[in-house]
């Protein structure tokens, strides 16, 4: 037959025209990530507003691509917490394991927010304050 | 004795005599778990009770079936389980250490430790490190711990102490602790002291405060995170920190540490083991690391404005330059502290040979050559190794605290008393108690200042009538003896004891420089009838490369100007320039010297460390790096050459003094090369021994009037360079210098301790706290160097090694 090969291809092309779209008008429309997806990290903290973290340095020493960075500080009443924290979020591989090892429940990772795209890979090193800002109605 | 034969776990061992089977099993390298045990005690604790095995004792064709068939215990025939630390072993007896049930009661052992150990690994600073840590992990405990926190009892934690932080919540009870400032230290400062609680716990016998020598030993000891040092708290974790195995450069026993460094800083100083110091530090190896942030100079400097760096050395050398022009090369004069390295020492030696001056002056080292030349002549100039003190027979040390002079010699000595087999004797000439006193020397105490006359009634005493031989002017025994004050009983016990075999002498380098004591000890040493291979002379300075500079000034003995020389041809207005290496020069040389320095035209000071600051008409002072930021190598007291390697990056525009020298030598036309230090000095054995001749000359001193006491200078154990006074560690342990004077004498002149006194001399004065001891005679004032709020040389008038002072309440006059 004439043409069979441009037909039969046109037929595909015809065929996905009247189905649902696949992808999605990203930023105008957006997904709903899986519940258990991991993003953004952000730093647990108690109820009074003081840090989680404890600086056992566990997160820091099973991180693979090793981004993590603590420095610790010694608080008046004679505690360890982390004075600085530092993840570089440009080469995080998202793995999960800092969460996974934490014994303080102390570093998260957000479900859902993805969005902190960059143009500079500096920007992408988050530091303890921002860390500390991001999703708080989980941070109880 | 016999080997004794035996065997652990089926491996045929033999034991020395008094080897315990811990020992015979690690020379094996068998495993056998263990807490409490260290090769650095003298003897077991016993404490922990994990090394326990079982031992059996079988009819010979029993066993040989029972090997044959790898069982590893026939039941019901074994001891109950032994602590393998303390038993010794018995011949043809069968060792077992890992039986099962022997597991499970080194498990429960571990749980027990467990029930109360607070689970803050988390924060722990040991944690990575912990031994309580290891044990769960190694016999694999992960149930059954029964954690009780609701009874905890109430222990105290030692937050007030310095330094140490002490937390009974994590201790284990092993003692390791304790037995190490006994056993190794000599110290007794920590004790397991029953608690109100109704339990035991680690504090001071008397619940005061601690205060002792801040040694680090304690808490390098500590299984757990009980112990921990402030300094180090919370910093980092154990496993992130890079472990650098390097010399100590505070003081010439050149001891190995190890420094923990993370992101270009060192966090903290650990032992290293195996080495000839048993991983023992004193508090400044320990604690002093931070000396290398404080205080520092950072720029180059030309009159106290800042310069390039390039700018200065250039000036420098057209400064030189001008200055040999106009007034020849004689005119420069090279003066170096001995705390310097060798790589330093020998940059100090070629910038000397570009100027074409042989002006070199070491201040510190002239008593050591005053030493090494009498035993040259005697045919006694040999080194001795450390081996030496640990089998030789008797030790004489005269006008030196070993305790505060050389930390490692004092822990030589108590080692060597605690030993069953090298006991060895010990004789003390010293004007005060020490720390040594308590193992019971043969104590000679003698008036400060009548070394000479001791030294001859010892001389006399061995060689009886040849002394007259080699000694001119001997006055009687019974008016040298009145001179001395010393005990004509323990006289006689000393000398006894000098003759009775090998023979270490140690001797203080600031005593040395008095004229004639080199000649007389090496007199006594040829009296005790030894042969020159079995006397040891130790010459103890504060000065980590003293030895360094021994050296280098025997192998270029044209290049030695002494201190007389150096004042008088600055006193005749011969020198023009002087280039100092060291931080400061007024600490090294006494005051009307320094003072004459402001007429010179120029003054060039390699210094690590801002203290003090000389005036010349011209200034310029270049920033080094100190041996933490280079590859430096230093000589120690046995003469072997040690490595202290680089472990941080210098800031920039701090380089080492080699690099400085070697870019000053390219402005010369001259290409320096790299400088490789060698410790290939030969001492050439000499077969006859001479006496050497000594004329005895009475002192007829004259105490001033308005100058009634007498300053002498001491070393303390918590400083060595000026630059350690800037560490944490010995700030915390001693922070500032003091001027210590006898009961006596503070209450004759209504003194209190702790009031500011002020301390005149001829040529200067000095405010110093006051502390008030027991033990020294009265018209004594002594002040201890290294300080840096208080410069001893400051007092001093002359390079005589006393000076007479006045002490008066400060502010009192006003």
């Amino acid at each position: 037959m004439l043409f069979k090969d441009l037909r039969k291809g046109l037929a595909v092309t015809i065929g996905y025209l009247f189905r649902r779209p696949v992808t999605v008008q990203y930023p105008d429309e957006k997904l709903i990530p899986p519940v258990r997806s991991r993003w953004r990290h952000y730093l647990g903290v108690f109820p009074d507003g003081k840090i989680r973290c404890i600086d056992c340095g566990l997160c820091e020493r099973v991180c693979p691509p090793k981004v993590i960075k603590i420095i610790p500080v010694i608080n008046e009443d004679g505690t360890k917490s982390a004075g600085k924290y530092e993840i570089d979020l440009g080469r995080c591989m998202y793995c999960g394991f800092c969460v996974e090892v934490c014994p303080e429940l102390a570093i998260l990772m957000s479900s859902e927010d993805y969005e902190f795209a960059n143009y500079d890979r500096d920007k992408l090193v988050y530091q303890k304050e921002s860390l500390l800002k991001g999703r708080n109605k989980d941070n109880e | 004795m016999a080997d004794i034969n035996f065997f652990i776990d089926g491996v045929p061992v033999s034991a020395k005599p008094g080897e315990t089977i811990l020992q015979v099993a690690n020379r094996y390298g068998i495993y056998i778990p263990a807490i409490c045990y260290s090769d650095r005690f003298s003897s077991p604790i016993g404490a922990c009770r994990i090394c326990i095995v079982v031992i059996e004792q079988l009819p010979e064709e029993d066993l040989r079936t029972h090997l044959e068939a790898h069982h590893p215990v026939a039941t019901g025939k074994c001891s109950r389980p032994m602590p393998a630390c303390v038993m010794k072993p018995k011949a043809g007896t069968y060792v077992w250490t890992n039986t099962d049930a022997l597991k499970q009661a080194r498990a429960e052992i571990v749980k027990k430790w467990d029930r109360y150990h607070p689970l803050q690994c988390g924060v722990c600073d040991a944690s990575g490190e912990c031994e309580l840590q290891n044990a769960n992990l190694e016999f694999n405990i992960t149930s059954g711990l029964e954690q009780d926190f609701d009874n905890l009892p109430q222990k105290t934690i030692h937050k007030e102490w310095p330094i140490v932080n002490n937390d009974p919540h994590l201790c284990i009870q092993c003692k390791r602790c304790v037995k190490i400032c006994d056993d190794v230290m000599g110290v007794k400062a920590l004790a397991l002291v029953k608690k109100e609680w109704g339990g035991f716990e680690i504090d001071t016998p008397d619940g005061s405060p601690l205060d002792c020598e801040f040694c680090n030993q304690c808490i390098d000891i500590c299984p757990t995170g009980s112990l921990e040092s402030k300094l180090f708290m919370y910093k980092a974790k154990s496993w992130e920190m890079e472990h650098i195995v390097s010399g100590c450069f505070f003081c010439p026993a050149g001891c190995e540490l190890e420094l923990n460094v993370k992101d270009n800083k060192i966090l903290r100083v650990t032992s290293h083991l195996p080495s000839f110091n048993d991983g023992n530090l004193c508090n400044l190896g320990a604690f002093a690391y931070d000396m290398n942030e404080n205080n520092r100079i950072t720029a180059a400097s030309i009159n106290d404005k800042e310069e390039d760096l390039n700018n200065v050395i250039g000036q420098t050398y057209e400064d030189l330059k001008k200055i040999t022009d106009k007034y020849g090369t004689d005119s420069v004069a090279i003066v170096c502290d001995s705390s310097i390295s060798s790589e330093a020492m020998v940059s100090a030696k070629r910038l000397a040979d570009l100027i074409g001056t042989k002006n070199m002056l070491f201040p510190e080292a002239e008593g050591i050559i005053k030493l090494d030349m009498a035993l040259e002549k005697a045919g006694l100039l040999r080194q001795p190794s450390y081996d030496q003190i640990k089998n030789s027979e008797t030790i004489f040390a005269i006008g030196t605290d070993l305790t505060n002079s050389i930390p490692l010699l004092d822990w030589f000595i108590i080692r060597k008393s605690k030993s069953k087999t090298k006991k060895g004797k010990l004789i003390l000439a010293h004007y005060r108690e020490s720390k040594l006193d308590k193992l019971k020397p043969v104590k000679l105490r003698y008036n400060p200042g009548s070394e000479r006359e001791l030294l001859l009634l010892l001389i006399q005493k061995l060689a009886g009538q040849k002394t007259l031989e080699f000694v001119k002017n001997l006055p009687e025994p019974d008016t040298l003896i009145k001179i001395t004050g010393v005990d004509a009983e323990s006289l006689e016990t000393a000398a006894g004891q000098i003759k009775s075999g090998k023979l270490s002498v140690m001797v203080d380098t600031m005593l040395l420089e008095k004229s004639g004591i080199a000649e007389l000890l090496a007199d006594l040493a040829i009296a005790s009838g030894n042969q020159a291979s079995a006397i040891g002379f130790w010459p103890i300075s504060r000065k980590s490369n003293i030895k360094g500079a021994e050296r280098l000034l025997l192998d270029n003995r044209d290049y030695c100007l002494d201190k007389a020389g150096f004042t008088q041809r600055l006193a005749e207005g011969d020198l023009h320039a002087i280039i100092h290496f060291g931080n400061s020069i007024e600490r090294i040389l006494p005051a009307p010297i320094v003072s004459k320095i402001a007429d010179i035209d120029l003054f060039v000071k390699f210094a690590t460390h801002e203290i003090g600051k000389t005036e010349a008409k011209k200034n310029l002072v270049i920033p080094v790096a100190t041996a933490y930021e280079e590859d430096s190598h230093y000589i120690n007291l046995e003469g072997k050459l040690f490595k202290a390697k680089k472990s941080i990056e210098p800031k920039k525009d701090i380089l080492p003094v080699q690099s400085i020298v070697k870019l000053i030598a390219e402005k010369f036309n001259t290409i320096m090369s790299p400088i490789k230090i060698k410790n290939d000095f030969t001492f050439k054995d000499s077969a006859q021994l001479n006496y050497l001749e000594y004329e005895y000359k009475p002192i007829e001193e004259i105490e001033p009037k308005q100058y009634p006491y007498r300053l002498i200078v001491e070393h303390s154990r918590f400083r060595s360079d000026v630059s350690t006074s800037f560490g944490s560690g010995p700030k915390i342990a001693r922070a500032a210098g003091y001027a210590e004077i006898s009961s006596g004498l503070a209450e004759a002149l209504d003194l209190k301790s702790d009031d500011k006194i002020k301390i005149v001399s001829k040529s200067g004065q000095c405010e110093a706290s006051l502390l008030i001891s027991n033990d020294l005679p009265d018209n004594l004032v002594v002040v201890p160097d290294g300080f840096s709020d208080i410069n001893p040389m400051s007092l001093f008038s002359s390079n005589d090694w006393c000076e007479h002072v006045n002490i008066e309440k400060a502010g009192g006059n006003q």
